[in-house]
């Protein structure tokens, strides 16, 4: 079982008053999140990989953020890679933060404005990236029409669906094998002992989000999953 | 809202129903992200998956539609709520709280013509 730092090592995440509590994190005076430092962070602590989230500029650069807005700058996808602060990478720059790791999961952000500009050029860049050897490139996204335009124009690419739906394990598990990809990801309430089994026989790998229970944690790694992705990822380390 | 692939959550305490506007959605070109049986949980989903549709149900224990939708605004004000519904006297509230539709769960059909136009 793999654990993944989700968007790297890093601070907890500036909370608004209708955001619910947040776990505790490993480091909460860390860096910030999607960040070269966090991702760097992730390898000092042993990781086996981060998760980021990948968005598309006006001048058509890939870069690493969460939100479709930049506080006190606007809409990502309208600004111009140069107007950004410096603390938001580029996917290059993500990248070879994460050299020494073993998986990059890179989530192509479904609610861009337009999701199938921004999984043509995040595949064509991983495709090529992947070329030059490196971490494991798994391509993840809420969207199964974004993940297809992914499996299209990078097939030798992973990709694996990332899911909230309350779906039977046999209709997740048909609806990913029938359309190519290679792996699920489903929020962690749903993953259970049928689900792992199945997912297996048809050869996909799971991966669960966003792991921040230890006890869960542990249920998990006896179930089976093959990747955990978790703001607590130097504590689920010691999970046996 | 994505000019070219738009997505939806789905609200209703009953699975039936979901799975009615699920296909409705679809004939209307959205993808379904995500679907939650009572309002807290699709506030939470919200936030995770920020669709540029929710299809929410009013009538629903605990936190109701009517509670829920300006919640909703406030976390995605850019998203466009429709409110499926069999009580029509929410109304004036529902339109006050901005909710871009109202539809009649007795015609429920209506809901791809509905959110086609969106």
């Amino acid at each position: 079982m793999k654990v993944l730092a989700h968007r790297g090592v890093h601070q907890a995440p500036p909370t608004g008053p209708n955001d619910p509590p947040r776990a505790p994190l490993d480091n909460p005076r860390g860096p910030l999140e999607n960040t070269v430092e966090a991702f760097q962070a992730a390898k000092a602590i042993g990781a086996a990989g981060v998760e980021l989230d990948v968005r598309l500029t006006t001048d058509g650069v890939l870069v690493v953020h969460h939100d479709p807005d930049v506080d006190g700058i606007g809409p990502l996808a309208q600004v111009r890679a140069a107007q950004l602060p410096g603390w938001i990478p580029t996917l290059a720059a993500a990248l070879d933060a994460c050299a020494d790791l073993e998986v990059v999961n890179v989530e192509v952000k479904h609610d861009a404005p337009d999701a199938t500009a921004l999984a043509r050029a995040t595949a064509e860049w991983l495709r090529q990236a992947s070329q030059r050897g490196g971490p494991e490139l798994l391509v993840s996204s809420f969207s199964l029409d974004v993940l297809d335009v992914v499996r299209d124009h990078a097939p030798g690419l992973a990709t694996g669906w990332l899911t909230v739906l309350p779906l039977a394990a046999d209709e997740m598990v048909r609806l990913v094998v029938d359309r190519g990809h290679a792996a699920l990801h489903p929020h962690e309430r749903l993953v259970d002992g049928p689900l792992v089994k199945l997912a297996h026989r048809h050869a996909l790998r799971v991966a669960a989000w966003t792991v921040n229970d230890l006890g869960r944690a542990a249920e998990l790694k006896r179930l089976g999953a093959d990747i955990l992705i978790s703001d607590r990822p130097a504590d689920l380390l010691t999970v046996s | 809202m994505t000019a070219d692939h738009r997505t939806a959550l789905l609200c209703d305490d009953d699975a039936q129903v979901r799975g009615v506007e699920a296909r409705l959605a679809a004939d209307a070109g959205y993808e379904v992200i995500g679907e939650a049986d009572n309002a807290l949980d699709a506030i939470q989903l919200a936030r995770i998956l920020r669709p540029d549709v929710i299809v929410l149900d009013l009538s629903m224990a605990g936190m109701n539609g009517v509670e829920a939708l300006p919640e909703l605004r406030q976390i995605l004000p850019a998203c466009r709520i429709v409110v499926c519904t069999a009580f029509d006297v929410f109304r004036e509230q529902v339109e006050q709280a901005g909710a871009a539709a109202m539809i009649d769960k007795s015609c429920l059909g209506d809901l791809s013509g509905v959110l086609a136009a969106l």
